[in-house]
């Protein structure tokens, strides 16, 4: 039986705006806290008065067992996100959390490339200080659309691993795609294993270049959820097997994190 | 302690609440966060002959007050329910009800006589109401004689007790239920989802992968009342009652308008405990008010 995932209503600790239109929330939840793995979510129910009426996945960014929290870094997109954007200290909202499974490094892994795309990095960071603790060989490739819009980069440079920098516009690290360096970058970096999380089409590039060069793959998929926790089958992606066979699989139940050979990338 | 122990077309349940069908899968997980054992009974996801992928996504969207979905009924297949789901389940004490669809009455058919010898299953509920499905579904479920063949095909191949679950899609929702009553039914559910659509203005096409869904959840809460008070009026058989249930008191609105027990859908995606929640206020609500028996309030509001 797992209790962990109890539905609670967790009082916000801080929330503050880390870049225009993102930010960073913690949330008083010790259980989830405490059970938390890398690459897991939560769903949110920010609002009063049952609006909005579903709750809202994000991935699980930091946790700190000493204030008992978890914090969920993300970025305002519709009313979901605009309601959790006008939370203050104090507010409570409906949460469930941990949930889905979370990204599997192997125990004997050596050498790893964790690669984020915008807001895709907030389940990657917990990921990060799990290789650094377990003493994997750990590289990152960052990507975001300018600057303003590199996440993490605090908690990154204490973790001191090194980092690529990409943005579109040029105004941070590398102009241009991580996309057009990774061929490069698994041609001569080693690595046994590939995390990736970020937008879709980054995703479906990085599983392509990945496959090519055969290094496994671990992406954590994004699809719109009603539960969160496997009873709707709403969140489905397709994925195949080694014979080919097509079967829809949950992003919440069995995933979010996916083998990229297994899921069917549609163009 | 009140009691809250029900009984319907045979079926024993400890207490009146009921997972609906779709909203709690085939129990796993669901028990993975409390004991299944504590729900009056569960009506398993929507089952059909050979195995369905289901509808394309976005399979759900926000409505005010509710749901829309449009999952399509993606399930197994009859098979792996008869030899994967239900021996799980049905080791668990609950009355487990097995929802079925089909496009056909010899599908509704074949699966009745395949499930009729599944030892400890309570009943099987007959799905011709999904809004999802182009074959069959709801189109069973707007036709009266449809309906009937597809309950009397059922009839003919099971002695379990048959529950029919019924479309809101109609304008006539009691016309539907004596139709099924003629026929053989034991006892019908109501309501399933009512057809709707969300546009997606920014890609100025519709949100869902199939157009339209099924809504559900208190924005329909009204609607569904009406319609168990009109059939519980019109039938013999005994009425189940689900739509847009959150608390103790709505399901006690269904149970006063005549259902013998309700089921939670929308709620339990939103909060898992939902259900449980549900049951604790009523036997509350029974016992601040004096009354000894959940029995004593079924179609309590009826004229
Ligand atoms: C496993 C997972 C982890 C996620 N982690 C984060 C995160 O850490 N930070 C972050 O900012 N965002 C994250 N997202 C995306 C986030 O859930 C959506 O941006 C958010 O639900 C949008 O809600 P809204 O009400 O503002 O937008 P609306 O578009 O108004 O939402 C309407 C409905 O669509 C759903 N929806 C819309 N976009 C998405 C999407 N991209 N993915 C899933 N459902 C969606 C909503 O849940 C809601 O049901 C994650 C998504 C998933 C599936
Ligand atoms: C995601 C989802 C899936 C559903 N799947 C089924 C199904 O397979 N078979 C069925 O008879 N009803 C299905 N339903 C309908 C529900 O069982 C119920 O009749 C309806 O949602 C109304 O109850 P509610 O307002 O509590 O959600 C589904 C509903 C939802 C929200
Ligand atoms: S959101 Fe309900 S099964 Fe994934």
């Amino acid at each position: 039986m797992n209790n962990a995932i109890e539905p609670i209503a967790a009082e916000v600790l801080s929330i503050f705006p880390v870049a225009d239109g993102i930010y960073e929330l913690e949330l008083a939840a010790p259980k989830a806290a405490e059970q938390a793995r890398p690459g897991q979510f939560a769903m949110l129910r920010p609002g009063a008065g049952g609006k909005p009426y579903l709750g809202r996945p994000m991935g699980i960014y930091d946790r700190d067992l000493m204030r008992g929290s978890i914090s969920i870094l993300f970025e305002v997109h519709g009313a979901g996100t605009r309601a959790m954007a006008g939370l203050h200290e104090g507010d409570k909202l409906d949460l469930l959390a941990p949930l889905g499974n979370g990204f599997t490094p192997a125990a004997d892994l050596r050498r790893a490339l964790v690669i984020g795309g915008g807001i895709g990095v907030a389940p990657l960071y917990p990921l990060l200080c799990q290789l650094k603790s377990q003493g994997v060989e750990t590289e990152i490739m960052l990507g975001a659309q300018c600057g303003e819009r590199m996440l993490a980069l605090e908690r990154l440079v204490r973790l001191g691993i090194p980092t690529r920098l990409y943005t579109d516009d040029g105004t941070m690290g590398k102009r241009g795609y991580l996309t057009e360096d990774l061929p490069e970058v698994l041609r001569y970096g080693r690595f046994e294993q590939v995390f990736c999380c970020g937008p879709m089409p980054m995703m479906r590039a990085v599983a392509n270049i990945c496959a090519e060069y055969r290094t496994p793959c671990q992406v954590s998929l994004e699809e719109r959820m009603g539960c969160g926790f496997g009873i709707c089958v709403c969140c489905v992606v397709d994925c195949q097997d080694a014979e080919g066979n097509i079967s829809k699989k949950r992003v919440c139940y069995d995933g979010p994190v996916f083998d990229s050979q297994e899921v069917v990338w549609h163009a | 302690m009140p009691n809250l122990a029900v009984e319907f077309a045979g079926i024993k349940a400890k207490n009146p609440v009921f997972t609906a069908s779709g909203t709690c899968g085939f129990g796993r997980e669901l028990n993975e966060i409390f004991p299944i054992e504590k729900l009056g009974g569960m009506m398993l996801k929507g089952t059909t002959l050979q195995p369905r992928l289901g509808n394309p996504t976005p399979r759900v969207a926000e409505a005010p007050s509710g749901v829309i979905n449009c999952v399509g009924l993606q399930n197994p297949g009859l098979q792996n329910v008869l030899t994967e789901q239900l021996p799980w389940v049905l080791q668990h004490d609950l009355a487990i009800l097995q929802n079925i669809a089909g496009s056909e009455p010899a599908e509704y058919a074949e699966m009745a006589a395949a499930l009729d010898k599944v030892p400890g299953l309570a009943g099987l509920e007959v799905n011709i109401s999904c809004p999802n499905v182009k074959a069959g579904g709801m189109a069973h479920g707007s036709d009266p004689k449809l309906a009937a063949a597809v309950v009397s095909a059922v009839r003919e191949s099971t002695k379990l007790p048959v529950v029919v679950k019924l479309t809101p899609n109609v304008t006539d929702v009691s016309e539907i239920a004596r139709a099924v009553e003629a026929a053989g039914a034991d006892a019908v559910s109501l309501v399933n989802t009512f057809l709707a659509m969300v546009i997606d203005v920014k890609r100025r096409r519709p949100l869902l992968g199939n157009v339209m869904g099924g809504l559900s959840g208190p924005a329909i809460r009204p609607i569904a009342v009406r319609m168990v008070w009109q059939v519980a009026q019109s039938v013999k058989i005994p009425v189940i009652g689900m739509g847009g249930i959150e608390t103790g008191e709505d399901a006690l609105q269904f149970i006063m308008a005549g259902a013998s027990a309700v089921a939670v859908a929308a709620a339990t995606m939103i909060n898992p405990l939902a259900p449980l929640r549900i049951i604790e206020e009523m036997d509350a609500w029974l016992e601040t008010e004096g009354v000894a028996d959940i029995n004593e309030l079924i179609g309590a509001a009826l004229p």
